[in-house]
This record gives structure tokens, C-alpha cells and sequence, in this order.
């Protein structure tokens, strides 16, 4: 067998234990994959110091020393067989008298002489001679192996799970298979050289199963991580082996020169550093070059890649377009770039619709530009050094144009960059559009907010202009009133005087027309009297003051009093007064001219030939009065807004112009105010009842007549 | 003949103060007429009348002032006084009662006979 050869074998079965060591123990960290790793490394070693003393065969004392430190390794191996076994079917180990007997048989083998005396050959180990303490150590590998496999057997025949069940025949048959063959041969043709390939074929062996169990059945779960491992190692054996045969061959028999085998091996060692360490080393020098002579050169990927991220990160305009030309300037290296918004409606409008109306996504002017349709285009664009111009424009929308100067470093723009361009312009193009849009929004809620701060400013300043008015109005009204009454009390004063003869004896007729006067002025002071009402409710200085009050008399006496302004309008006013009427606490001057006020305006809104007004007091379930007349009624459209302040209703308005509009708002009001209910019912043209009602507990009782306060 | 009844009219409007002694020498009132408060106090001590007329609305010292006055001196408080006054906010009444006003009659709506009524009441 060609020491080649031989030395392959072991080099791939040690590689390959202490692959499997490194791998198992990066993966997990739990106990039997510890120690598998721990196992797998022994193993591994062991097979390594026996290749190395083969190696080192021309010196025998190396060679030996060698070989029986491997049997100090074997020993330890056997003892980690132990611990795996055991960890591996979930039990625990801890008898240190195995660590002190593996530690004593390895120190054993140290000194054994059978041992030390065997033959080292380059291809074969050959053990002449049998002493006791290689009997010991054989015996104790051989009861640490077979107890081992015991305890993974009974795990075997425990488990129910079928996957175990694989997983645990795939481990006892590899490591049941190594060990028969192994201790077979030791035991049988311990002197016999060219058995020694046993062990490392064996060892083989148990590796490809294990390899097999792991990627099969999981039996370690690093599955995907050993075949790309395998496959990693296969490439690097392959062309390590690719960058050996030629130096091999070469130096063979070109220069014949025989080379040893550490040489071989220190050559393979290098090969593969090389071969490993190529990619990136090419991938550097690739890099370097670029900068001194592909000035050009940049990576599409990364540049989609930047941008990709630019525009995932911001909505605003001014940096997507800022951060994108810094990136395109940075990669593609145009002498200049500039973004054409249809949106920024610069000076360059007119080259823009150009563009626009020209419907290709990409104008490339250049010397050689064929079938272009428009040379007055292309001769615009160069006369502004653009060089490359590419449409802006998603969903139909047209945002505008990216515009590429020359190449800095004079070169043209080739495919490559001409797809990227296009490839990010349709990134840019909807971003743009989200900004603008963006924008758009943000500047109609500024211009709202501006107009409805605005609008809400001039409402509040009318508000503060009414409100000033309605004061100014209201203090007018009262002081109006004050000034008229005055005069008022005095007209009245006299002409009652003269009325009842303090001025001497007066006819008939002068009575008369002196009592239409006084009329007349005690209508005016009711008037004036209502006006200040209505100004006092206005400013909140409206009060009622109730008394117990007779209404009985006190409609009996006003209807007295309007009576001749009745006869001079034609009208037949009547009212029964009715007996033992109750007395009601009530503010009986209010009431006095809610009263007036409903057969004075029963008297003026009076058909014109005339009419009749009745005037009923009657007491029900409430105490009510109505005052009914038969004259122009209210139109049904003007009925909600009648008891409104200053409100007049068209047809009372032609028969009556000078009319205030205020009496029915503060007879509404003082009804209101002292707790009764309005009376309405009308019918335009046939007549209207007004009225109030008011419940019950209004009633005083007669007795408790208290003594009237001054008023 | 009994007595005349006398009456003291406080008010610096002339045009009523007129009207009212009309009316009231008419009725066998005697009546004295003052135009300010600052002379009401001083009239009254003078005039000793049965009954006071008094007006609110007066310049200088309005006829609260005078009210308290007159009604916290010990030789006119037992004088009853009527406000008469073209005021009639609920406060102004309040008030009026409260300084120890008699009665309290409104200018404009009252009748010249609900005051004599008024009067005769009183004293």
C-alpha cells in the first residue's frame, strides 16, 4: 500500500473525528454532546499520535514515544466512551474510580514494553511482542467499550420511541462494528504490519455512520450545518489536492527531487490556507484594482439596496431628494444631477413639457443616439451638459425627470447603469409622490387652520360688536324710560286733576275728551313700562314680586278702562266677572299689563267693521283667562315666532304700524316667570284667544291676606 | 275744622312737585316743598310735617341718604316717609324697606288718588 495512500486514510479519519468534535460542540452544549465531542477528539487524537509516529518511523524513539502516548490516549478514550455512553441514555456517571483506573492503565501503556517495542513502519504498525500491561490495557478498553454499549443497548430496548430506536441502532452498530474489528485484529495480528490499517478503516467506518445517523436520523441535530461543513471541506480537499498534484508532479519529475512525506504534508497544509483564503483574497484585490483603474465601478445591488433604505425611512421631500443624488453621485459618478419636478415649477418649464411630450422613459443623448425623433430635444439637452435624462412618473402621474450630466470619468453610461437608473427612478417616482402629496396635505392644514383661526377671530369680534350694541341698546331703552315717565306721570297727574274738578267745573264733553287723553297717557305709561321690562329682562334686573291679587277685580277694572278705546274701535268688549273668585299670588303690576296687552291687542287687531272681544275668568282644574276675540287672527307661519321680542306678524303690521312687537314677548315672560302657562289658539282671518292659566297652588287663601308692603 | 294734614314733598323736579301741591292743597293738605337733600333734614325740623314725599333720584345727596337720615335722627324718625321715585328695581325697593321707608310707590304708574290713599293710610 502506497504510504500516500495510507497516510490519506488517516488524515481524513482524524480530520474527520475532530471535524465531528468541533462540530458537535459548537452546535449544543448539553451534556452527552459534550461529551460525544470529548470522544470523537480523544479518538482523534489518538489516531493522530499513531500517524505521527508512523511519520516519524526513520526515528525510532520518537516513533515510540509516539506510539505510547496513543495508548495513554486510547485508554482515556475508552473512559469517555463510558461517559458518553451513560449521558447519552440520560444517566449519570460519576465513579471516579474508572477516571483513576484509565488514568493508571494510560500511565500502563506509557510504560509498556510491548509497546515500546513495536515495530513503526511508514505503513503499518506491528506489535512483536505481548506484555502484561498491553493485555491490561486492551482488557480495560475492551470492558469500558462493551459496558458502554450495554448501557446504550438497554436504553435500545427501553425506549418505545421509534426515532430513538434508529438513532440508537445506528450508534451501537458504529461503535460496535470499530471495536470488534479493532480489538479482533489487536488480539489476533498484533504483529502483523499491514493489520494496523484496520483501526483507521474501522474508524472510517464509524465516522460515515455516525455521519449518516447525524443527517438522517439527527442523531446529533446539526444536520444542515454538517452537510454544508462536508461540503465546505470536500471543496478545500478537492482543490487543495488541485494545487498539490502539479507541485507534486512537478517537482517529481521535472526536478527529481523525491519529497518526503512531512514535506508532502507541510505542502497540503499551505495548499489549502491558499485555497481557503483565495476567495477573499481575490475579492480584495478586485476591489483594490477597481479604485486605480475602473474608476466606474460600483455595485447596483447596493445602490438599490441605499436607496431602498433612504426611502423607507423618510416622507419628506427635500430629503429624498437631497439623500438619492448623494447616493447616485457617490455610485454612478455623473458630473452633475439634477431633479426636474413638474411640482417646483421652476424656470426650466418649457424644457420640461419637452420631456414630457417626447413620451420615452430614457434619452440618452450621445454621439451615436440613432432614430432619435426629436434633434432639437437632444440639441436642447446638451446644450445644458445633460447627458441622460429619465423619466419620473408612477400610476399614471407624471412627477418629472432625473437629469444625469456626463460620466466623470468620461465614460459612457452602459446598460448596467441605464437599468439601475430606471430601476431607482421608479423607487424615486413613487416616493416623490407620496411626499409631494404629503406636502400638499400638510400646507392645506396650515392654510385651514390659518383661515379658521381667521374666521373664528372675525366671529369673535362681531360677537364683542353685538354684545357692545345689544348693552348700548339696552341702556338706551332704560334710560329712555326713565326719562319718559316723567313727563308722563305729570300729563297724567293733571288731567285727572282737571277730570275730577280741582280746575273747576268741566262739561260733559270736556270730560270726555279729557278722559280719552288720560287714556291715552296711562297707555303711553304702559308702554314706557313694557319697554323698560323688556330692558330689564335683557340686562337681568327683571324681578317678580308677588302679592295675593284679586284678578277678578283687576280685570274688572281694566276692562272698565279700555272700554271707551273698545267703543271708538267698534268693538262690544264684555267680561262676567265671576263670584268668589279666589286670589292668586301673583306681581300684580306685571300681570296688570300682560292683561292690558291682551285686550289692547284684541282691540287693534280687530277686523276693521268691528268685532267682539270676550273676556273669561275661569276657574276649572286651573284658574285661567282668556281673552277672545273674532279679528285677524295669526297666520299659521308666523305662530312660533309671535312671543318673540320685537316680532310682529305681517298682518298685524298693516293694521297696526306703530305696534312695539313687545307686549307679547313679556306677557310670555312674566307668565312664564310666575310659574303659569301661555294660552294660544288662532286662526288667521276668524279671531285669536289669548291667555294664561295658572295651577292651583297659586291660590291664596283669603285669610291669610298679608298686609301689601308698600308696592 | 281739624287740622290740616302737612306734608313734606322731596323732590328736585319741579314740573312734579307742582302737580303734587296742586293736588294736594286742593284736598286740604298743607304742603312745603324742598328741592334738595341737603336742605331736606333742616325743612323737616323746620316744617314738622305728618308725612314725607321723597324722591330717590336726587343730585348731590340722593334720597337713600336722605331716608337714613331723616330716619335715624331721633326727632324725625317717626315720621312716615314714601318713596316715591320713577326707580323700581327690586334692589331699589329692598333697599328703601330696609333704610325704613313706609311705602314705596312708582312714579309713572301710580295715580295721583292711589297716593292720597296712601297717605290717608299712614297717618
Amino acid at each position: 500500500m502506497s504510504p500516500a495512500l495510507y497516510i490519506t486514510l488517516y488524515v481524513v479519519v482524524i480530520l474527520g473525528f475532530f471535524l465531528v468534535s468541533t462540530l458537535v460542540i459548537t452546535r449544543r452544549r448539553t451534556l452527552y454532546y459534550r461529551n460525544f465531542a470529548t470522544l470523537t477528539f480523544l479518538v482523534g487524537f489518538w489516531q493522530l499520535l499513531q500517524l505521527l509516529s508512523q511519520i516519524f518511523y526513520a526515528q525510532p524513539n520518537i516513533a515510540s514515544v509516539l506510539f505510547r502516548f496513543s495508548g495513554f490516549f486510547a485508554s482515556l478514550a475508552a473512559l469517555s466512551f463510558i461517559h458518553f455512553s451513560y449521558s447519552y441514555a440520560g444517566h449519570r456517571f460519576k465513579n471516579n474510580i474508572y477516571t483513576f483506573l484509565a488514568v493508571a492503565v494510560g500511565l500502563a501503556a506509557i510504560a509498556s514494553k510491548s509497546l515500546s517495542g513495536a515495530q513503526i513502519t511508514e505503513t503499518g504498525i506491528a506489535v512483536k511482542q505481548i506484555d502484561v500491561l498491553y493485555i491490561v490495557l486492551l482488557v480495560f478498553v475492551m470492558l469500558c467499550f462493551i459496558q458502554g454499549l450495554i448501557v446504550i443497548l438497554t436504553d435500545f430496548i427501553k425506549s418505545h420511541d421509534k426515532l430513538q430506536r434508529r438513532r440508537d441502532i445506528i450508534l451501537l452498530f458504529a461503535i460496535f462494528q470499530a471495536v470488534v474489528e479493532i480489538v479482533l485484529f489487536s488480539f489476533l495480528a498484533p504483529n502483523s504490519l499491514s493489520n494496523q490499517i484496520v483501526i483507521p478503516f474501522a474508524c472510517l467506518i464509524t465516522i460515515l455512520i455516525i455521519a449518516y445517523g447525524m443527517i438522517q436520523y439527527k442523531l446529533f441535530d446539526i444536520r444542515s450545518f454538517v452537510v454544508r461543513a462536508i461540503a465546505y471541506i470536500l471543496t478545500f480537499s478537492i482543490t487543495a489536492l488541485i494545487y498539490l498534484a502539479p507541485v507534486i508532479l512537478l517537482s517529481t519529475y521535472l526536478l527529481h527531487a523525491s519529497l518526503s512525506i512531512p514535506t508532502i504534508i507541510v505542502l497540503a497544509i499551505v495548499s489549502l490556507i491558499v485555497a481557503v483564503s483565495f476567495h477573499p483574497l481575490r475579492i480584495k484585490f478586485n476591489k483594490a484594482t477597481n479604485e486605480l483603474f475602473y474608476r466606474d465601478y460600483y455595485e447596483p445591488q447596493d445602490v438599490l439596496d441605499k436607496i431602498s433604505s433612504l426611502l423607507v425611512r423618510t416622507v419628506d421631500k427635500e430629503e429624498i431628494r437631497n439623500q438619492s443624488a448623494h447616493i447616485l453621485m457617490g455610485s454612478v459618478k455623473p458630473q452633475m444631477l439634477t431633479y426636474a419636478l413638474d411640482a417646483d415649477k421652476g424656470p426650466d418649464q418649457h424644457l420640461l413639457d419637452r420631456l414630457h411630450r417626447s413620451d420615452m422613459n430614457v434619452i440618452y443623448v450621445d454621439e451615436d443616439s440613432l432614430d432619435n425623433k426629436n434633434p432639437s430635444l437632444l440639441e436642447e439637452l446638451r446644450k445644458r451638459d445633460i447627458a441622460l435624462s429619465v423619466r419620473l412618473r408612477t400610476k399614471g402621474e407624471n412627477i418629472g425627470f432625473l437629469l444625469f450630466g456626463n460620466k466623470q470619468s468620461g465614460s459612457r453610461y452602459t446598460t448596467v447603469d441605464i437599468r439601475l437608473l430606471t430601476a431607482v427612478a421608479d423607487e424615486l417616482s413613487i416616493s416623490l409622490q407620496n411626499a409631494l402629496r404629503f406636502e400638499e396635505i400638510k400646507q392645506f392644514n396650515i392654510t385651514l387652520t390659518q383661515k379658521i383661526d381667521a374666521a373664528t377671530l372675525q366671529l369673535r369680534h362681531a360677537n364683542q360688536r353685538l354684545k357692545a350694541l345689544d348693552e348700548t341698546k339696552d341702556d338706551f331703552i332704560s334710560m329712555a324710560s326713565h326719562q319718559l315717565r316723567t313727563p308722563l306721570s305729570i300729563i297724567k297727574g293733571y288731567l285727572d286733576m282737571v277730570i275730577t274738578g280741582d280746575a273747576g267745573k268741566i262739561s260733559d264733553k270736556q270730560k270726555s275728551f279729557l278722559s280719552q287723553a288720560l287714556t291715552n297717557s296711562e297707555r303711553m305709561v304702559n308702554l314706557v313700562a313694557e319697554l323698560l321690562s323688556v330692558s330689564r329682562i335683557t340686562s337681568g334686573k327683571f324681578s317678580i314680586e308677588t302679592t295675593p291679587v284679586n284678578l277678578a277685580n283687576l280685570i274688572d277694572n281694566e276692562v272698565k278702562q279700555l272700554k271707551n278705546l273698545a267703543e271708538s274701535h267698534n268693538i262690544e268688549l264684555t267680561f262676567h266677572k265671576p263670584e268668589d273668585f279666589p286670589s292668586l299670588l301673583l306681581d300684580e303690576d306685571k300681570t296688570k299689563q300682560v292683561v292690558i296687552n291682551f285686550i289692547d291687542n284684541a282691540i287693534y287687531y280687530s277686523k276693521p267693521k268691528g268685532g267682539k272681544i270676550d273676556v273669561q275668568l275661569i276657574n276649572n282644574n286651573d284658574v285661567e283667562l282668556r281673552v277672545v276675540d273674532n279679528g285677524i287672527g295669526v297666520p299659521e307661519k308666523e305662530k312660533n315666532n309671535l312671543f318673540t321680542k320685537f316680532y310682529r306678524a305681517k298682518n298685524a303690521k298693516n293694521v297696526r304700524p306703530d305696534g312695539t312687537g313687545i307686549g307679547l314677548y313679556l306677557a310670555k315672560f312674566v307668565i312664564s316667570e310666575q310659574g303659569g302657562e301661555l294660552i294660544f289658539e288662532s286662526k288667521e282671518g276668524m279671531g285669536s284667544t289669548f291667555g294664561f292659566s295658572f295651577k292651583k297652588d297659586k291660590i291664596v287663601s283669603n285669610k291669610s291676606v298679608a298686609k301689601n308692603p308698600g308696592a | 275744622m281739624p287740622r290740616k294734614k302737612r306734608l313734606l314733598i322731596v323732590d328736585d323736579d319741579q314740573e312734579i312737585t307742582n302737580m303734587f301741591s296742586t293736588y294736594f292743597n286742593k284736598r286740604d293738605f298743607v304742603t312745603e316743598v324742598v328741592d334738595n337733600g341737603e336742605n331736606a333734614l333742616a325743612s323737616t325740623l323746620l316744617f314738622k310735617p305728618d308725612l314725607i314725599i321723597l324722591d330717590i333720584m336726587m343730585p348731590k345727596i340722593n334720597g337713600f341718604d336722605v331716608l337714613d337720615i331723616l330716619k335715624n335722627t331721633a326727632k324725625t324718625s317717626y315720621i312716615p316717609i314714601i318713596v316715591i321715585t320713577a326707580l323700581g328695581s327690586k334692589e331699589d325697593i329692598e333697599k328703601a324697606k330696609k333704610l325704613g321707608a313706609d311705602a314705596y310707590l312708582e312714579k309713572s304708574t301710580v295715580s295721583l288718588d292711589t297716593i292720597l290713599a296712601k297717605i290717608n293710610e299712614l297717618i
